[in-house]
């Protein structure tokens, strides 16, 4: 019987060339992933994005970072451009991640020097900074202090179809298992199908990986046979004539913080685009963002990293785009979890010390704006003894910082 | 639904298995509801056009096929009631934007409605389908009496969005047989599906991001990186449209069903009338047999006969989209057969040409001034206004001056390296026309027909192993759905 039964699941593949191709494609998958066929490191990116700048750096920083950034163009934007008025000079955004005007104010209030680290990247969202936490803040890369800022749109995005659809998310992800937040992550039915294949499937699951060694050596062996004197396009100009290729590509001495830069621009209203982007609440995606809120702080918290939640000051314009219902969740929500976790937060959204001339458009601060706030940020910091202690200041460092913190109140 | 999305790689196996396991009195409305559930997955609503547009035919022509005097006068109705729809959905826009320009011109300011109207996908296909059926009917060809027979000739989904373009006397005969299931439609429709997911995914999307480039900024281009980058639409689209078809065809044999072939090596053909006979055949022999006889095709006077020409290429120019670079390329194509003719009879009145005309030598200098003539033509088919295809046709018309003093370092593709089918265009393209007349030589050779089981297996698993790598996250959609 079983004879008769292989004998004709044999006589199947042979008598079928498509099952035979099946059979065959499935036998070569496993010797792909046994042989690991073309598989990369992590950080072997197929092309520079604020993410890759951010993450190589980080992993070759030749000190440990303190304090860590994480959060959204909401706190990257105002850094740069912030630290470029300090030093009067021009910066380059794949290398300047730091918080120079946040340092040299927390020094000045504490005496205390501290290496900072910016995470924040353009459209990080929860789910990003979870990643962020759990894959690179740990073990000899831990910092004693994570300071996120929020907004509303990170957790209220309506344009996201799922967390791992973010620039962040797909590069994030090569670092280590999400599997535990699958349902979150992969929600919908394709995009489980897509892991899935993924898993199933070793090339298609490590397509990026041989694409990008195909790539590379494709390029190597172009270049071996074209004119080395020809002057190749840079990424402005091949951006120009392919705006939709390679998004959120960023290379090197490309892309500046430029000292008044931002001082010299008019106030862009970009509320047309929020608009649409809080026109159809998803809850699925605010609870889900929660989610990995919490969770971000869980896992900082269990790392021993004490984290200041930052609620981001944005204009009237754009807070009174969204439904009130939206509104308070949102702050709500911040509060409460903040608070459950051991967190720090500091309300900043609708603070009075923010006037409309310190916005570069609805939500993001220009240099001006990104000074105050990071001073502010300074300021508040240096009196969290929460913060002090988990930066191992001294406990009479703590004790002088905190009068010397209360003589400049008076 | 995309042929090379994930919901298509689910869809097709459900459907699939589902058909061969259902009785055959039961798989027609199997497949009926599987088409509509494919075609409403984009639009629901739309779901109840192409519905009411069936019923509609369906009890349209038999009322004129019963018709003795008024026979000619319910043909009329049931085309122009067609034509009506496709004229709504897909011209309206268009024509009241050329009225408003026109008066513009005249210093009238009038002011258009706005219309939001998103173009049903494939409503021109099936259209096309029902005015073919009531055509048929008027000349005395049997109608379908099923509905569900019917529904499905128009809503078959391989066929739904971008054809070909089906004959009812071809497939519903399809639908009554007692098919049992054989290896030889999973073979050979997965054959057909691999190979189309390549040439779409491997080929057109990356002549595509070439394209796009050249097209989108000409400024930024030389003549000859112009003419490189039509001679990539050029192989985009027939790779785009026959990936389609040959995936449309290959779904179609899983259930045992065979839809017609729509290309056959085009870019060989030798003259314009020849690659009209290799492209998009299911088109060009629905417009002879429904527009060209019509309108009185060859068997009228010469000049008639041009017009006849003239018009059907037009109009099949406009049938591709509403706007003025269709007509402007149907135009194009109507003007080039009819030259072509008055070539073809001026080189027969000449002895040593006629001799000449019949060398190795002038068929494929003539395959190659087809090629071009058909390039040209293309230009005013991707660019996007006419305005637009008029600046890179007299752009492309400086080479000659370019090639006086021509060097490598003047190709603005070759400083583009990532990505990288910009330097590997070179070698691409004339690969690619070679490809064309190798496949013509194995096609002599008969070697399609009994290729060695192993190399069918090895290139089935290779391309699994290629598409598996280089499938993207996101592909655009097939250039034929516009339509």
């Amino acid at each position: 019987m079983t004879e008769n039964m292989s004998r004709s699941k044999t006589q199947v593949i042979v008598a079928s060339k498509a099952v035979a191709a099946f059979v065959a494609f499935a036998l070569l998958c496993c010797i792909f992933s046994f042989l690991q066929v073309g598989s990369l490191a992590p950080e072997a990116f197929q092309y520079p994005t604020w993410t890759s700048w951010k993450v190589e750096s980080y992993r070759q920083l030749p000190d440990r970072a303190n304090l860590v950034f994480l959060g959204s163009s909401l706190v990257h934007t105002p850094m740069g451009e912030a630290d470029a008025d300090l030093t009067r000079q021009s910066l380059d955004a794949t290398r300047h991640h730091k918080s120079l005007v946040f340092e040299k104010r927390f020094q000045e209030l504490t005496g205390t020097g501290i290496r900072s680290f910016s995470f924040a990247l353009p459209g990080e969202m929860p789910s990003d900074a979870y990643l962020i936490t759990k894959f690179l803040l740990k073990g000899e890369r831990r910092p004693d202090v994570i300071v996120y800022g929020v907004g509303p749109r990170d957790f209220l995005e309506s344009t996201l179809p799922d967390p791992s659809s973010t620039d962040p998310f797909r590069y994030l992800s090569r670092f280590g298992d999400y599997s535990e937040h699958l349902s979150l992550i992969k929600p919908g039915f394709i995009s489980r199908l897509d892991y899935e294949l993924g898993r199933l499937l070793y090339p298609y699951g490590k397509k990026e990986d041989i694409q990008t060694a195909t790539l590379r050596w494709t390029e190597n062996l172009i270049s071996t046979v074209l004119p080395s004197d020809i002057e190749t396009f840079n990424v402005h100009q091949r951006k120009k004539v392919l705006p939709e290729y390679h998004p959120y590509e960023v290379r090197r001495d490309e892309a500046f913080y430029h000292p008044d830069q931002s001082a010299r621009t008019a106030f862009k209203d970009n509320l047309a685009e929020y608009r649409y982007r809080y026109k159809n609440l998803k809850w699925d995606t605010f609870k889900s963002q929660s989610r990995f809120f919490e969770d971000m702080l869980k896992v900082a918290a269990e790392r021993g990293i004490h984290v200041v939640v930052v609620a981001m000051p944005i204009t009237d314009l754009n807070r009174d785009l969204l439904k009130p219902e939206a509104k308070q969740a949102y702050l709500k929500n911040l509060a409460t979890v903040t608070k459950k976790q051991g967190a720090s937060f500091i309300d900043l959204d609708a603070s009075p010390q923010f006037e409309l001339a310190d916005f570069a458009d609805s939500v993001h601060l220009r240099s001006q704006g990104g000074k105050k706030f990071f001073d502010l940020i300074a300021e508040k910091l240096s009196g969290d003894r929460a913060v002090l202690a988990a930066l191992d200041t001294k406990p009479k460092d703590i004790q002088r910082a905190l009068a010397e913190r209360e003589d400049s109140r008076l | 639904m995309l042929f090379n999305s994930l919901q298509y790689l689910v869809f097709l196996p459900t459907v699939f298995f589902l058909y061969w396991i259902t009785p055959h009195k039961l798989r027609v409305p199997l497949l009926l509801v599987a088409s509509y559930v494919f075609y409403m997955s984009w639009k629901p609503i739309y779901g109840l056009l192409i519905f009411g547009l069936t019923l509609g035919n369906f009890l349209l022509v038999p009322y004129m096929a019963r018709s003795v005097e008024r026979k000619k006068l319910w043909l009329g109705i049931v085309i122009a009631a067609n034509l009506i729809i496709l004229g709504i959905f897909k011209y309206a826009t268009f024509a009241l934007t050329t009225v408003h320009d026109g008066l513009g011109m005249v210093g009238i300011d009038w002011k258009e409605p706005h219309l939001s109207i998103i173009l049903p996908l494939g409503i021109s296909f099936f259209v096309f389908e029902f005015i073919h059926y009531a055509m048929e009917v008027y000349r005395g060809k049997p109608q379908v009496d099923s509905f569900p027979k019917f529904a499905l000739f128009a809503s078959f989904f391989p066929t739904q969005i971008a054809g070909p373009i089906k004959r009812y006397q071809d497939f519903i005969p399809q639908l009554d047989i007692k098919a049992k299931f054989k290896w030889e439609y999973l073979d050979e429709g997965m054959q057909l599906i691999l190979m189309g997911l390549a040439k779409k995914v491997l080929l057109a999307d990356n002549l595509a991001l070439v394209v796009q480039a050249g097209y989108s900024h000409p400024e930024s281009f030389s003549s000859a990186d112009l003419w490189l980058c039509t001679y990539a639409f050029a192989f985009q689209i027939f790779f785009d449209f026959a990936g389609y078809t040959d995936i449309a065809r290959g779904s179609a044999m899983l259930f045992g069903y065979k839809v017609p072939i729509n290309f056959n090596l085009p870019y060989i053909a030798s003259n314009v009338a020849d690659f009209w006979h290799r492209w998009h055949i299911s088109l060009s022999t629905w417009l002879r047999d429904y527009l060209y006889i019509p309108l009185g095709g060859s068997k009228c006077s010469k000049w008639l006969n041009y017009r006849n020409l003239f018009i059907t290429m037009a109009l099949g120019g406009l049938w591709h989209g509403a706007g003025m670079h269709f007509l402007l390329w149907g135009v194009y194509q109507g003007v080039i057969l009819i030259a072509h003719k008055e070539y073809r009879n001026a080189i027969e009145a000449v002895g040593f040409l006629k001799n000449f005309a019949e060398t190795k030598v002038y068929h494929w200098l003539s395959v190659v001034a087809t090629f071009h003539l058909v390039c040209i033509g293309w230009v005013f088919f991707r660019a996007e206004t006419g305005a637009s295809a008029f600046k890179i046709l007299g752009k492309m018309a400086m080479l000659p001056v370019e090639l006086l003093n021509f060097s490598a370092s003047q190709l603005e593709i070759l400083k583009i390296r990532d990505p990288i089918i910009f330097p590997s265009l070179l070698i691409i393209l004339p690969a690619l026309m070679i490809s064309h007349v190798v496949v013509n030589w194995l096609n002599d050779k008969q070697f399609y027909q009994r290729p060695p089981w192993p190399i069918q297996v090895g290139v089935m698993v290779a391309l699994m192993c290629v598409l598996s790598i280089f499938s993207p996250d996101s592909s655009p959609r097939f250039i034929y759905f516009q339509f």
